[in-house]
């Protein structure tokens, strides 16, 4: 039906094709050229030698507020937005709780929340990513973007992230955000580039009392394996399997 | 219920942008079910609105992805999805199987319009005709066999649809539900009843076109296909409210710890849009209009207008939805000790006015579309 | 023309396009890629080079060893420099530079001497020093929820019981933020104790009451029941109104023992005894006695030349005359051979 049409032969039609091909991956190549990585030699046959762990001893803390303060200084952390924060617990003698983190705890606590009743019982919480074995951060990542070191640090690439924020919603205990900076994922690191140059931690380092400890669980005389064979000690949400390497000293029960 | 919130909480992720993905792929995946129920099962009622709704579902389709990539911190860094996804994730699913799914629509699209496109290209006095044979990839012949074809292969692809459809939508339920840290959205539940609200909002979204644009249009109806879309929507429905009820049943009747804060949830920020807009006004007020037009033998007309109230509650209904959960779920913080709130912006880069445009441009396209090859043609039939 | 040649064409222009996909997506792949496990392993040594900004107590130490021995032999030894100074990455980044610049070098015990660090100038050192009242109440404010062995005031109450008239005072004005409690011996020479239970231990205030008084009490060890004699003679002396804790300074470390200070620095004495501008002097009963530290020797007859540098240069000057206003000297072995002066003022 109808004129005769003009149909292209199937010779011209696979010449056509495969110039096309040939065309677009010229150009990847030359959009690649952008993208080369640095090479990583023996990396990770050194960080083998590593396996971060971390202590909150709650029953040290005075929510002075040093550690959010040192954090965001020295890992740059956007404002309204925590690495690390505080937590104050305070319980009346009726049993009723109230919980606060003004600010993250940055500028330490101006006074009592209860103010007219009787506080019976009250502790601070420091509290900062857990570095998860089994993380859901890192399962949920479409694109390959968060991931666990050989050492045990779940770090985020921030080449990489695409910023979609799944990975902010999976964790359990409010420890990722999206820095605006950057527009990508952004966590706690346990300040890599400082243990690896044989440095504390930032909040370790700032905290005049002791009560946050770092160690490497492969160093058979590390400090955090030390506290953990002498004293009784929690993680923060068990039920959710997620096997956190952050281990709480004096864990209450109201903390969650 | 206090007021405590985890620092990290106090600022909303997933916010307009998120709540829209799923609206739009749910339409997207509604319309194409509707389209593959007269393809593959043959239900002859729905030939006149078969091609309508895949061109529908495809307008929605090439928009869907609109949002996300809006929402993105980094969107030049989107197609990371597909160079390195990471399969543990249900989001990496995002790429393959809306790229899958985009295939087939288009490659459905192509073979069912080829008919029609061939014969322009072949009328005397056919323009954009380099276009048209572009389009065809050099093979412009048609005959009782290439129809016969093309028939075939449109049956086949519809019928791979549908699980790739019911995949689109669901996978996006699944990326919920699968959340164990979120109380709000955590239950194996999320993904059949993501799919059947879908399908609801797919059929709702059909309905209330179909009777808008002929009225427009001032053409006659099939009241066949209508009523046979009404039946459907009728019986999926009920199925999508239930489940939704049956999930909220079993965490208030198990009062595990999580219903200790979701129980504030319900009875606080989401008093309205869930309890009052959702569930009693655009659910049991649709269940009981339906169950009304579809048992009760009322006048065409009255009936119609009802139809179409419905499908729009309908459409209300599955947006309020997907805001209930996604807003819903992030207000909820996983301290169990409290709630933050949000308050969408209008003019934001995620606000209101950037969703209503998504929204509406799709409509818009389908309006284009109509004038190039009309969905309702105007034979002597349809003129009333 | 076949009739499925359509068919043919768009299956094979779909097969050309996943083709096309899998080889474009290999190269765009990044290099480090699964190599390591699915991310890409040069981002480890992206995060590796970040730069370091704090430094640490021991880079402040290289230049400022005097302040750094005062400050690790008191209380705060725990107190990052940078805790209060603020981060010291430009201050060293700058110094460092100058120093290369000038090729300066520290001395063999890698030390930098002090006409090097005068030589570097002002505006590339400056750090800010930051000892406002808020910055010490970030730690010291009494708060409920803090632990009741830590160190905590209500700065109104504080006042109250100094006679400090003007609130705006700032805490630096009477304790040095690198030796607030000015001890006589360093931190690391505490001797141990055993746990000593305050009343505020399980009481939320001072009960009135002596536990000795209420029926059933806990048995509860007090100073007394070892250090009887002294105890109970201190209790006929001025300073009985107060506790024994507060000048022998006790630090729990675990739930049964800590360490204690012996005290007697004459700085210590002065953060209640000096008088300040913004004191008041002797006023009501309960009136504290204050003095002008460099007219205070002036006024005793009786001693001058050797012996009154002697005491000026002391470190327990108060306690060489005042001893009987605490403790009864023949208790206490220092202070058995400083009677003498005792006789020679007439105290």
């Amino acid at each position: 039906m109808g004129k005769k049409s003009k149909s292209i032969t199937r010779g011209e039609f696979v010449r056509l094709a495969l110039y096309s091909t040939a065309g677009v991956c010229v150009g990847s190549m030359i959009a690649r050229g952008n993208l080369k990585d640095e090479p990583i030699g023996d990396l990770s046959h050194d960080l083998e030698n590593f396996d971060w762990a971390f202590i909150v001893d709650t029953t040290r803390c005075i929510g002075c507020g040093a550690c959010v303060r040192a954090c965001g200084i020295e890992n740059r952390v956007p404002d309204g937005y925590f690495r690390t924060w505080i937590e104050r617990y305070e319980i009346d003698k009726n049993e009723n709780i109230r919980v606060d983190s003004p600010d993250g705890g940055k500028h330490s606590f101006k006074q009592n929340q209860m103010q007219d009743k009787q506080v019976v019982k009250g502790f601070f919480v420091p509290k900062l990513c857990n570095h998860c074995r089994n993380s859901s951060c890192t399962q949920v990542c479409p694109v390959g973007a968060t991931y666990h070191s050989p050492d045990g640090v779940v770090l985020v690439d921030r080449k990489h992230c695409m910023g979609c924020g799944y990975c902010v919603q999976a964790c359990p205990y409010g420890c990722r955000y999206i820095s605006y900076d950057i527009g990508t994922a952004d966590k706690c690191t346990f300040c890599y580039h400082r243990i690896h140059r044989g440095l504390p931690t930032a909040c370790v380092q700032a905290c005049p009392r002791r009560a946050r400890i770092y160690g490497n669980l492969k160093d058979p005389h590390n400090p955090v394996s030390a506290v953990l064979h002498a004293r009784r000690y929690s993680i923060l949400k068990p039920e959710m399997a997620t096997n956190p390497k952050c281990y709480y000293i004096g864990l209450d029960l109201e903390v969650i | 219920m206090g007021d405590f919130v985890f620092p990290n909480e106090l600022h909303v992720t997933w916010t307009v942008m998120i709540v829209m993905y799923p609206y739009i792929t749910g339409l997207v995946a509604g319309a194409f079910i509707v389209s593959s129920l007269f393809h593959v099962f043959g239900l002859k009622q729905l030939e006149p609105i078969a091609r309508f709704s895949l061109v529908s579902s495809f307008a929605f389709l090439l928009f869907a992805g609109l949002p996300l990539l809006n929402h993105l911190g980094k969107p030049e860094r989107a197609l990371n999805i597909m160079i390195t996804p990471h399969f543990t994730s249900a989001m990496s699913g995002f790429g393959f199987v809306y790229l899958t799914y985009t295939i087939i629509v288009i490659l459905e699209i192509w073979f069912h319009y080829r008919a029609d496109s061939v014969d322009r290209y072949n009328s005397p006095k056919a323009s954009w005709k380099a276009v048209y044979y572009i389009l065809h990839l050099g093979c412009t012949l048609r005959n009782e066999e290439t129809d016969r074809i093309d028939h075939k292969i449109v049956k086949t692809l519809a019928g791979i649809g549908i699980p790739v459809a019911c995949i689109l939508h669901g996978y996006v339920g699944f990326l919920f539900g699968s959340i164990k840290a979120n109380p709000w959205w955590s239950t194996p539940l999320m993904f059949i009843i993501f799919i059947f609200s879908a399908i609801v909002s797919g059929i709702s979204v059909l309905i209330f076109l179909y009777l808008f644009v002929n009225f427009l249009k001032k053409h006659k109806i099939d009241q066949n296909a209508l009523d046979m879309m009404v039946r459907f929507l009728w019986g999926f429905m009920i199925i999508a409210v239930v489940l939704e009820l049956m999930d909220l049943l079993s965490l208030a009747y198990e009062q595990t710890e999580r219903w200790a804060v979701l129980k504030y949830l319900i009875t606080g920020p989401l008093w309205y849009t869930y309890v009052i807009g959702q569930i009693l006004i655009c659910s049991l007020g649709s269940f009981l209009l339906l169950t009304g037009i579809v048992l009760l033998k009322l006048p065409q007309k009255l009936s119609n207008i009802l139809v179409f109230l419905t499908s729009g509650l309908l459409l209300i209904q599955v947006i309020l939805m997907r805001w209930n959960v996604v807003i819903g779920g992030q207000l909820v913080s996983k301290s169990y000790r409290g709630f933050t709130s949000f308050m969408p912006g209008f003019l934001e880069k995620e606000g209101i006015l950037v969703a209503a445009i998504i929204f509406i441009v799709p409509f818009l396209m389908l309006r284009q579309f109509d004038r190039i090859f009309p969905f309702f043609p105007a034979s002597k039939k349809n003129i009333s | 023309m076949k009739n499925n040649s359509h068919v043919k064409r768009i299956f094979a222009l779909l097969i050309i396009a996943g083709i096309m996909f899998f080889v474009i997506r290999q190269l765009l792949v990044p290099d480090t890629f699964g190599v390591l496990g699915h991310y890409r392993a040069a981002s480890l040594k992206d995060i590796l080079n970040l730069e370091q900004i704090y430094q640490s107590k021991d880079v402040c130490a290289q230049c400022h060893d005097d302040i750094y021995n005062i400050h690790e032999k008191d209380v705060h030894y725990d107190v990052q420099c940078e805790n209060c100074h603020g981060p010291g990455n430009i201050h060293v980044a700058n110094i460092a530079a100058f120093l290369k610049q000038n090729h300066l070098e520290p001395t063999k015990s890698g030390k930098y001497s002090n006409e090097v660090l005068k030589a570097v100038p002002n505006k590339l050192v400056q750090m800010p020093k930051e000892y406002t009242l808020e910055g010490c109440l970030y730690c010291h404010r009494k708060l409920e929820s803090r632990p009741h062995d830590f160190a905590q005031i209500d700065p109104k109450e504080h006042f109250k019981a100094l006679h400090v008239t003007d609130i705006s005072i700032r805490c630096v004005e009477c304790h040095s933020p690198h030796e607030p409690l000015y001890l006589l011996d360093p931190v690391s020479e505490a001797r141990i104790h055993p746990a000593i239970l305050e009343c505020e231990y399980c009481h939320k205030t001072r009960p009135e009451k002596s536990h000795k008084d209420v029926k059933n009490h806990p048995v509860i060890f007090e100073c007394e029941d070892c250090h009887t004699a002294i105890v109970q003679d201190f209790k006929k002396r001025e300073h009985a109104f107060m506790q024994c804790t507060q000048c022998h300074l006790y630090h729990p470390e675990n739930e049964s023992s800590g360490r204690i200070y012996k005290n007697g620095n004459k700085q210590f004495c002065l953060l209640c005894h000096e008088k300040k501008p913004f004191k008041d002097q002797h006023k009501g009963p309960h009136g504290l006695p204050q003095i002008d530290v460099s007219k205070h020797l002036e006024k005793m007859p009786g001693i001058m030349g050797k012996d009154a540098q002697f005491i000026q240069k002391s470190k327990t000057a108060c306690l060489e005359c005042h001893y009987n206003f605490i403790h009864d000297s023949s208790l206490i072995k220092t202070l058995r051979e400083q009677k003498q002066w005792a006789k020679k003022v007439n105290l």
